[in-house]
């Protein structure tokens, strides 16, 4: 199961490992926007900002159509969610065994509490 | 070393700041004297490190002290050990950090992983704050720590998605 994952998180993961490509992300969680939109708030020249775009449609983190000399690019949310889920499970088990943890340092705090009382 | 950020009990933060490291970060509601004791000494440490599904924690050894060994063992229906871990502590400040080794093998004695493993506390109001950093040989490594609990991560889902469908 990991080994077929693996390589797709790899790009999706490198695709998200770059705050650019993070900020065009997070502009198109807001919709649908052309190329020079989201150029803009980079402060980066044009062609740097398409590079950015082509790494993210790599990991098909965003789909691009084109409508006469305008390139629009909107958010594909799959591989996040895969992304995400991958780590969930490695948080879920951490969580499992803190929980766990959790109610031992309680008993021990009582424990301790008890002890102080007879004393 | 930067200052371990303070935050809320029972939220547990997760993060991959780099190819080979993963750092997990959580509040617990004791003082860092008694997370420490928990932490580190066997007989509480079995209570919480809860083992892989089909698998019987047997051997439980932990000397936090420089050179101290960290020595666990599993066994499971078909072996035993099905699998160990070996380490050693190489840094330590009582109650507030402690670094060790730690080497996975398999009961064959094939290694399937090492890493290196750093935990700090701080305490803050009796809620102490435990920052875990791990440190893996390689990217391939740290990437199949985050999912070595995906079959669990999957079954979680999966009875989910029973129950909403259900």
């Amino acid at each position: 199961m990991v080994s077929d994952l693996s390589p797709r998180l790899d790009v999706v993961f490198h695709a998200l490992a770059h705050p650019a490509r993070r900020a065009i992300i997070r502009q198109l969680s807001g919709g649908e926007r052309n190329l020079s939109e989201l150029a803009a708030p980079l402060k980066m020249t044009f062609p740097a900002a398409t590079k950015h775009v082509r790494v993210l449609e790599h990991a098909k983190l965003v789909r691009r159509r084109v409508a006469g000399r305008q390139h629009f690019c909107r958010l594909e949310a799959a591989p996040l969610k895969e992304a995400m889920l991958w780590t969930e499970s490695f948080r879920r088990s951490w969580e499992a065994r803190f929980e766990a943890l959790d109610s031992l340092l309680d008993e021990m705090s009582s424990d301790e509490q008890s002890r102080a009382r007879r004393r | 070393m930067s200052p371990i950020p303070a935050t809320s009990p029972k939220s547990l933060h997760i993060s991959t700041p780099t190819d080979t490291t993963i750092i997990l970060i959580r509040a617990f509601n004791a003082p860092r004297r008694l997370v420490w004791e928990a932490m580190f000494t066997p007989d509480k440490m079995r209570r919480w490190m809860l083992p892989p599904p089909g698998y019987a924690l047997t051997t439980c050894q932990c000397e936090p002290r420089v050179g101290g060994a960290l020595d666990m063992a599993w066994k499971s229906d078909e072996a035993d050990p099905a699998m160990t871990l070996r380490g050693k502590f190489t840094e330590v400040v009582l109650h507030e950090r402690a670094i060790h080794t730690e080497t996975m093998a398999l009961g064959s004695g094939q290694e399937i992983g090492s890493l290196l493993e750093k935990h700090e506390f701080a305490e803050e109001g009796s809620v102490t704050t435990m920052r875990i950093t791990q440190t893996y040989d390689t990217k391939v490594a740290r990437d199949g720590a985050l999912a070595s609990g995906m079959d669990q991560g999957m079954e979680a889902c999966y009875q989910q998605l029973d129950a909403e469908l259900g």
